[in-house]
């Protein structure tokens, strides 16, 4: 069908390519390369170094760690989590069901910045709290300790968990149950003998997604950690890309590659042997699976399910929303103490927030945008034409979302610093390209879902109908898959929004955005107005969701 | 309306091929069928007409026009041959009503609205639609939504409509229906048109003329009268209705061509013409005899002797089937003595067919 007198289409086809190798194929090409270059030659010098050094295999040893444990905990959390909310007669249950994704949708900065406020040894509100009431000096908790970057990742990362075995246990075929009734098993048997191993892939599947973004994750280690002077691969990386240097650049790319190595091999896992057990799970039928009668068992359920939401949700809001209305940190919290002082300064005053703000919509806008462009073209490529190298095309797009974003950007670095004709660095292009490149995974996933859809026939009957490939293109292809598009533009608008991992990396002086602006003030220890900043990203989050959930009549969004 | 012609028309994929040498003229207004078994090549070579494949070799025309010519290097695209065509699956546009999904190829040229709705209009009345241009697809019964990826068709007034498989999702009665209605609007604008199906009937009961094919080859191009009675060789004959083979040894015997079976060398010899199959008068053959032409009697002494294993009434015939010496053969009688499983009876073969 492509293979026609020259006109506009292999231009746009062949260009699309060209676009790929330019933003993922040359950077992550430069990246590994660059990680054998030492003093201007090729040796395994960088690795030597990585593991000469006690911080490097400290810091890659604490990446393992906080993935294992935080995956764990996911697991021990998520997984009774969701049994509870599709499996038994719960009150209330899809309002739980809600309420536990909720951290999801908090950018996961936030949530360190919360319960640094919460945890903090000087003046967290809890080690108050408890000094107060038991009258003891010194503090109970310290948030910024190993154990407390687990305790925050956790509370991120595990509606992952959650969120796949509720699909399991929703999708799996009641028969199966119903089968081992009739040969007489009893509930709690029929649990364990047949439930559980049938969710199992689900569970592992849900674990390893914990796994790789807790060891992909910049914020909470750096807003939790890096105070505790605990650091992991993706801030180990950070302090070396800040301490400068050709030789800290090669370090880095040593480090980014096994971060990479390891973030990878987690999803290749999943996607190739672990899926594949997942989908025998689907029966096709739509018929719910019996719930359980909870019986005596129903308060003391719905007690820790409260608690739960409580502590996931309303205590880190809470903590953000009261410290955004202090006029001082650390003072007693009085009516007195409280202001709404922070967000006039933030809004109206302080040039940082206010570029933060308009930096940060710009790029979310434009890379949503470009993105949504990049990605149709990419999915309709591998979907709808017959191209070679299709497949290949689509996989090499979504390369860079499976890798770490401190990953992404220290290979941005290497490609657009100017060492190769392109001297993007500390400009919004840089930003720009890095938010594209790791993002546009996202448009070539949900415009393929969509265009699947659409029978080939649909447009070869506009061609015969007269219409050339962009005529059939726009007045059938682009209508019958517009909802996806938009739903594709908000996922991708959303995380760009608050993105930080990358930011971090690639920002300048006149391109700060809103996640750095968060993690810069927090730093420099103001306190109540980056928790207005906080507060402000986290109502933009909230409305964008409830956008998105009506625009795709509830089918995207939380 | 203009005839089509292909000329060495080849389609491979890799190694594979889908079409292999066609050769074939379509006249002015002929309803052709592009019959034959799931993967025999009349998808592709119907898609090669519209140009939503390309050949391998070989030429096409449309009317005067060659349209795709691999040695020319010469490729029309689809939207630029006229040629209406309905697919398998209707393909309605789910976003546009019947109205904008009929008007659509007239919008493309830019046609008035006045002139537009009159068209438009006029073709719904042709495939009865009328009163439905404002009801979107999902409003729509299969049959209707064929209706309408007809009336698109049509609307456009094109050269030559392809039909892919057109009636094989709608349920047995209505596919009846639409087959005379196809039938009726082809004589009333007649159109030329290309129709692919894999169903005998339906080919049987539409086409001016079928090209028969399989394994990528025609197999045989002819009235649905020819390949039913003049099957040009075993597959045509298999395909088309029901038949019994049956081996037998020719020889000549004073001056005479006389044939026995070869599974049964005691039946008395009977005499065959060997005309049309153009071979020497020796050796062994393929005896081809569709059950209705065979004629059970009450056997006499020079007849060819069978026995009845099996009998079945079906209403307008009954279904017998024969022991011939080892073999076993399906005799269909409208008429006649009734005979009884276990009786022996006497064959007489009325018209038959001879592959070497």
């Amino acid at each position: 069908m492509l293979q026609r007198k020259i006109k506009a289409d292999p231009f746009i086809l062949g260009g699309t390519f060209v676009v790929i190798a330019i933003l993922v194929v040359f950077p992550l090409t430069l990246l590994f390369l660059n990680s054998f270059k030492f003093d201007g030659a090729y040796t395994l010098q960088n690795y030597a170094t990585v593991f000469q050094a006690k911080r490097n295999y400290t810091a890659l040893f604490n990446s393992l760690k906080l993935g294992l444990f935080t995956s764990l905990f996911s697991i021990l959390l998520g997984a009774p989590l969701a049994w509870l909310v599709t499996r038994t007669n719960l009150p209330f249950a899809k309002l739980f069901r809600t309420l536990f994704i909720l951290p999801y949708m908090i950018p996961p900065f936030i949530g360190a910045i919360a319960w640094s406020q919460l945890l903090n040894r000087r003046n967290g509100y809890i080690n108050r709290l408890i000094q107060s009431i038991f009258g003891i000096e010194g503090y109970v908790f310290n948030v910024n300790t190993m154990p407390g970057l687990i305790w925050v990742m956790t509370l991120y990362l595990y509606p992952f968990v959650f969120i796949t075995v509720a699909g399991a246990l929703e999708r799996m075929d009641p028969t199966l149950e119903e089968a081992a009734r009739t040969c007489g098993s009893k509930t709690m048997k029929i649990m364990r003998d047949i439930t559980l191993p049938l969710v199992a892939p689900s569970i592992a599947g849900g674990a390893l997604l914990v796994f790789a973004s807790s060891i992909a994750n910049f914020g909470i280690p750096a807003l939790v950690g890096m105070q505790g002077r605990v650091f992991v691969l993706t801030t180990m990386i950070y302090s070396y890309m800040h301490s400068g240097g050709f030789n800290g650049i090669a370090t880095a790319s040593a480090l980014s590659i096994m971060l990479m190595a390891i973030s990878v091999g987690a999803l290749l896992i999943n996607n190739f042997y672990l899926k594949k057990k997942q989908y025998t799970l689907i029966s096709g039928k739509s018929m719910r699976p019996k719930t359980l009668d909870l019986g005596a068992w129903k308060i003391p359920c719905l007690i820790v399910a409260i608690a739960i939401v409580f502590v996931a949700v309303i205590m880190p809001f809470f903590s953000i929303g009261l410290t955004s209305l202090l006029d001082a940190w650390g003072a007693d919290i009085t009516w007195e103490n409280l202001t709404f002082r922070n967000y006039r300064y933030i809004l109206f005053e302080y040039k940082l927030t206010k570029d933060a703000l308009k930096n940060s919509f710009l790029l979310a806008i434009s890379a949503a945008t470009i993105c949504m462009v990049l990605g149709s073209l990419i999915a309709y490529i591998s979907v709808k034409t017959k191209i070679r190298g299709r497949k290949a095309l689509e996989t090499i797009a979504q390369i860079p979302y499976t890798i770490p974003g401190t990953v992404v950007a220290i290979a941005m670095i290497l490609a657009w610093s100017g060492n190769y004709g392109v001297n993007l660095y500390n400009t919004f292009w840089i930003l720009l390209v890095a938010y594209v490149a790791h993002y546009v995974a996202f448009a070539v996933r949900t415009t393929s879902a969509s265009l699947e859809q659409i029978h080939t026939s649909l447009e070869e009957a506009a061609r015969i109908s007269g219409g050339s490939w962009l005529t059939s293109l726009k007045d059938i292809v682009v209508p019958l898959i517009r909802p996806g598009l938009v739903a594709g533009w908000f996922l991708i608008f959303m995380p760009t929004l608050r993105e930080l991992t990358m930011s971090i990396l690639l920002w300048g002086p006149r391109t700060v955005t809103i996640g750095v602006a968060v993690f810069e003030m927090q730093e420099a220890g103001y306190v109540q107005i980056s928790a207005a900043f906080a507060t402000l990203l986290l109502l933009i989050v909230i409305a964008g969701n409830l956008l998105v959930k009506w625009l795709t009549r509830g089918k995207v969004g939380i | 309306m203009s005839k089509v012609v292909l000329k060495g028309l080849s389609k491979s994929f890799g190694e594979v091929n889908v079409v292999n040498n066609i050769d074939l003229e379509i006249n002015d207004r002929e309803f052709l069928s592009f019959l034959g078994p799931s993967g025999c090549g009349k998808t592709t070579t119907l898609r090669m007409i519209a140009g939503f494949d390309m050949p391998t070799t070989g030429e096409i025309f449309i009317g005067e026009r060659l349209v795709s010519s691999v040695d020319k290097k010469i490729f029309v695209p689809p939207e630029e041959r006229n040629v209406g065509m309905v697919f398998q699956n209707y393909a309605v546009w789910p976003h546009m009503d019947v109205f904008k999904n009929v008007a659509y190829p007239l919008k493309i040229k830019k046609t008035g609205a006045d002139e537009m709705k009159e068209r438009v209009l006029k073709v719904l009345s042709m495939v009865k639609l009328t009163g439905m241009e404002k009801r979107y697809p999902h409003q729509l019964s299969g049959g209707q939504q064929q209706r309408v990826a007809l009336a698109r068709a049509l609307v456009m007034e094109p050269d030559v409509m392809l039909l892919d498989e057109p009636l094989s999702n709608l349920d047995a009665k209505l596919r009846e229906e639409m087959r005379f209605e196809i039938k009726d609007i082809q004589r009333r604008i007649g159109v030329t048109i290309i129709y692919v199906t894999h169903d005998q009937a339906e080919a049987m009961a539409m086409s001016d003329r079928i090209l028969l094919l399989h394994n990528a080859r025609v197999q045989q191009l002819g009235t649905p009268r020819d390949l039913y009675e003049r099957p040009e060789n075993q597959f045509v004959a298999d395909f088309i209705g029901l038949i019994n083979f049956l081996k037998i040894d020719v020889a000549d015997r004073d001056a005479r061509t006389m044939a026995t079976f070869t599974s049964s060398p005691e039946t008395p010899p009977f005499e065959v013409n060997l005309e049309n199959t153009g071979k020497s008068s020796e050796g062994g053959f393929v005896f081809a005899v569709r059950p209705e032409n065979v004629k059970l009697v009450p056997p006499d002494s020079s007849s060819i002797r069978g026995k009845v294993t099996k009998k079945v009434y079906l209403g307008n015939i009954l279904d017998y089937r024969v022991a011939l010496g080892k073999e076993e053969i399906r005799v269909e009688a409208s008429s006649g003595e009734e005979f009884q499983p276990g009786q022996t009876v006497g064959l007489r073969f009325e018209s038959y067919v001879l592959f070497k």
